[in-house]
């Protein structure tokens, strides 16, 4: 495993490192998202930042030009997420090599949602190759300079680090750990997760992937407010909430003052993540936090400092 | 068996407007149900009652025949048979028709909408897709469950992240109320297969990275020596 | 005039009819009382009365005697009494009853009083062949065992008192008959089948039990191959109006002339492709009537008649004649049909 980007370099210098997230939408200018990733850099504990690639099916720009144009603007290094829904492995070939040759350092090989839930959903479910086939992919590209049927790139090999997704929040454990285990022997170097608001489940999880060798950024999400948290709870299969948290943000929302209230929620969320994290960086797979959270700048700063 | 719906009597009339004298050709193959003399016979008789709505005025009869793949015994069955037709309806899955209208020198039309290759559920009264033909059989090491067919995906390495409480995402049944939760009731597939290879104590067979099908394998047109 | 009640006058209190009752509707005690919902009037109590307490609409002996009365001023001596669950046709006796009989064919023997045999003998009838039920076949459970009793006892009672009447008992069933030829190996008969009656054996053709059979007709109907055959009346379209019944929700014993009359041994059997093949022929208007679900005789054979005849229905609408064929849910207890049937 080589690093050849600033997130790999980090996590390799023993660092424990923070990324984010940036959700560009079906348009041609993307503004609103560059500011974004400005701010993320601006808080100077972001590392990079990931880029969506057709969110839930709902097309949306190339999030390989949006990732270009992003760390172009912004000098933010950028995690291209590519997805197989909608690219043959010919078409996921030209994107990996595209990226590399415009200097996109990381990739995130997702599987994706199937496109009958998005806002397209007549299109063709493509599906060519699965997440942990794309990273069998981009590992032969990187590592081999060949693509899947081993025919050779021309000159220099791109370099670009993989990585996958995985759910601590699966309640059927073992079988999210084996598949993890399938795209360990397909190559993956670093992995970012599924929401978890639990420490003790994070940390179970860690656990169980201990021994694979692959660096691991749990994904967190602050909630802004009650309602954001409690339709995750409700809502979002496979992610929990701990009452304890959805009982104080409730409570919160009786203060009346509007300003009163965000400082109240804020340091709630500075404080119990300063501690899910402090819990989860005892594991030695837990390398890092990637911060879903879109628009609340506010605790990004104080969570990653708290931590020190 | 081949899982058929039968097109709406309008679009059957809709395509056999022209015509006056039609032979309706029935299947007692494997068609799902069965679309034997029954199916035909009652056919015949609604396209004659319908012509007479809108349309030429129609004569139909109806036939049928032992399975309608075979080019020999189509041909040796319906070729006596067709005299004074202009045009044929058959029941038969797109294969049977396909077959016809090769050997048989009047119009052929098909009747059904060819669904898939399937199983029935006689309790449910449901027919689930269970086969795609794709040619590379992996049920050696899925737990007998096909992944082509029953992952909404067709994933090869799965499940994926939509995998909730052994339930799909892809395929919700309803929401709540407020459009909100999803009611998963679809099994997935991988789950299954998890669950039928740990009971077979064949983990191994799970946690082996699958390379990616040869679309080769299933790209038409396909035929067999 | 009511299907059927209890005089309280003459009712001696015996409880005779609520031991025999099959569908638990009598109830015994300071008074007999029948609960007409779950009445299903078969007509048993009322044969089994010895005060002549229970006075039916239906199939009285008084009105068993006016019928056969006619035969006998003709010189007929023989009647046939006979079920409708286990006859179609006066053709089936030709071989015992010889070439004249009057033949009165009931929903269900069980409701025969003894009373019937001397007073018929007495009439002329020196020739009586009882036709109920297999016992297992009966549709009112325990009709065509009493039926045949009473039969034998009949026997006994006019040998002792010196009458002259044979009395012939004879135990008939309808049931299905698959033709081996047609056969497709569908399985659909062995899925339609309420009472598993039907297996596939090798090579694959379809063969029914006879033991368990009930011929309640929804595998002939259903059967994609027309290969199963119920000695059921066929019909070639007659007249304009069609009445389809089953013959177990409606004891009326006269349906107007225009009207072409066919029964079935259970809705369930309703064959769809009959009822177009009439509706191509000249009928203009189909009625169905059949039992109310809950007192469907044979497993849910109602229910799947309205299935089977609403997916008729949206296909009639398609070809302008949705209106052709109605259904109507009746029992013998709303004697309503004949005036459904003209309107």
């Amino acid at each position: 495993m080589e690093a050849f980007s600033d997130l790999m370099k980090s996590i390799a210098q023993g660092k424990f490192v923070y990324t984010g997230e940036l959700e560009p939408h079906k348009s041609v200018d993307i503004s609103e998202v560059v500011d974004w990733a400005r701010t993320l850099r601006d808080t100077g504990r972001i590392v990079a930042a990931n880029v969506t690639d057709n969110p839930r099916s709902v097309g949306a720009i190339s999030s390989l030009a949006a990732s270009f144009i992003i760390q172009r603007e912004t000098g933010l290094e950028m995690v291209y997420q590519l997805r197989a829904s909608d690219r043959n492995r010919l078409a996921l070939t030209s994107d990996l090599l595209g990226a590399a040759a415009l200097g996109i350092r990381n990739v995130l090989c997702l599987t994706g949602d199937h496109t009958s839930m998005g806002d397209n959903k007549e299109s063709m479910p493509v599906f060519d190759l699965d997440s942990a086939q794309l990273v069998k992919l981009t590992h032969m590209l990187v590592y081999e300079g060949k693509d899947l049927a081993g025919n050779e790139v021309h000159g220099p090999k791109p370099r670009i680090n993989i990585g996958a997704v995985a759910n601590p929040g699966q309640e059927q454990l073992e079988m999210e750990v084996l598949k993890l285990e399938r795209k360990v022997q397909a190559g993956v170097e670093f992995i970012q997760t599924q929401v978890v608001f639990d420490a003790g489940a994070a940390s179970k999880f860690l656990d169980e992937v201990k021994n694979f060798g692959v660096a691991v950024l749990i994904g967190i999400f602050p909630p802004k407010t009650y309602a954001q948290a409690d339709f995750f709870d409700k809502y979002v299969p496979g992610v929990k909430v701990p009452p304890e948290m959805l009982g104080t943000l409730k409570k919160f929302k009786e203060i009346e003052n509007k300003e009163e209230r965000k400082k109240k929620i804020n340091e709630y969320n500075t404080e119990y993540f300063v501690d899910f994290i402090k819990e989860i960086k005892k594991k030695s797979a837990c390398k890092g936090c990637h911060i879903m959270a879109v628009g609340y700048p506010d605790v990004i700063k104080p969570i990653i400092d708290g931590v020190k | 068996m081949i899982v058929t719906k039968q097109k709406k009597i309008e679009e059957i009339l809709g395509f056999l407007g022209p015509y006056k004298k039609i032979l309706v050709v029935g299947c007692d193959g494997c068609t799902q149900p069965p679309r034997s003399t029954r199916e035909a016979d009652t056919l015949a008789l609604l396209v004659e009652m319908g012509s007479k709505v809108g349309g030429a005025a129609k004569k139909c009869s109806a036939t049928t025949v032992v399975k309608q793949c075979d080019n020999q015994i189509v041909a040796s069955a319906l070729n006596p048979q067709i005299v004074g037709y202009d045009a044929i309806l058959s029941l038969a899955c797109g294969i049977g028709v396909q077959v016809l209208a090769e050997i048989l020198p009047v119009p052929v039309y098909p009747a059904q909408d060819t669904m898939f290759m399937g199983s029935q559920e006689r309790e449910l009264g449901t027919m689930d897709e269970r086969c795609k033909g794709c040619g590379e059989c992996v049920l050696y090491r899925t737990a007998g469950v096909c992944p082509v067919t029953r992952c909404a995906k067709g994933l090869m390495n799965g499940p994926c992240g939509g995998c909730f409480k052994g339930k799909c995402e892809v395929t919700e049944e309803s929401r709540d109320e407020k459009g909100n939760v999803k009611i998963l009731t679809h099994d997935c597939a991988w789950y299954q297969i998890y669950e039928g290879l740990k009971k077979m104590n064949r983990l191994d067979l799970f946690r082996t990275y699958t390379p990616p099908k040869s679309r080769l394998i299933s790209t038409p047109p396909r035929q067999v020596r | 005039m009511e299907a059927i009640r209890i005089n309280q006058d003459y009712c001696g209190k015996c409880s005779f009819c609520y031991s025999v009752c099959p569908f638990e509707a009598i109830s015994s005690g300071e008074e007999i009382k029948l609960d007409i919902d779950k009445c299903r009037v078969c007509g048993i109590c009322y044969s089994t009365c010895p005060s002549n307490a229970i006075e039916t609409a239906y199939y009285t002996t008084d009105w068993m005697i006016d019928a056969v009365r006619p035969s006998v001023k003709e010189g007929i001596k023989t009647a046939v009494i006979a079920c409708r669950g286990s006859t179609l046709s006066k053709n089936e006796f030709d071989s015992v009853a010889g070439k004249k009989f009057a033949m009165l064919k009931l929903p269900c023997v069980g409701r025969v009083e003894l009373d019937f045999f001397p007073r018929a003998a007495e009439l002329g009838i020196d020739r009586i062949i009882i036709a109920p039920c297999e016992d297992d076949f009966c549709r009112f459970e325990v009709g065509a065992k009493i039926a045949a009793a009473r039969a034998e006892w009949a026997r006994a009672l006019l040998k002792d008192t010196g009458q002259h009447q044979e009395i012939i008992l004879l135990r008939k069933a309808i049931r299905a008959e698959v033709d081996r030829n047609k056969c497709i190996s569908c399985g659909t008969c062995i899925a339609v089948c309420p009472y598993e009656a039907v297996n596939l054996e090798t090579p694959g053709i379809a063969r029914i039990d006879t033991q368990k059979c009930m011929g309640c007709g929804s595998c002939v109907a259903e059967c994609p191959a027309l290969a199963i055959e119920m000695r059921m009346n066929r019909w070639e379209a007659g007249k304009p109006t069609l009445l389809i019944e089953c013959q177990w929700c409606e004891y009326d014993t006269e349906m107007p002339k225009e009207v072409q009359v066919v029964e079935l041994p259970c809705s369930g059997a309703i064959d769809t492709l009959q009822v177009l093949k009439s509706l191509r022929s000249g009928t203009s208007r189909v009625l169905v009537a059949a039992c109310k679900q809950e007192e469907c005789k044979l497993e849910e054979g109602s229910k799947r008649a309205e299935k089977r005849i609403s997916s008729l229905v949206e296909q009639l609408k398609k070809v302008g004649m949705g209106d052709a064929v109605r259904v109507v849910y009746t029992s013998p207890k709303e004697p309503i049909l004949r005036m459904e049937v003209k309107a």
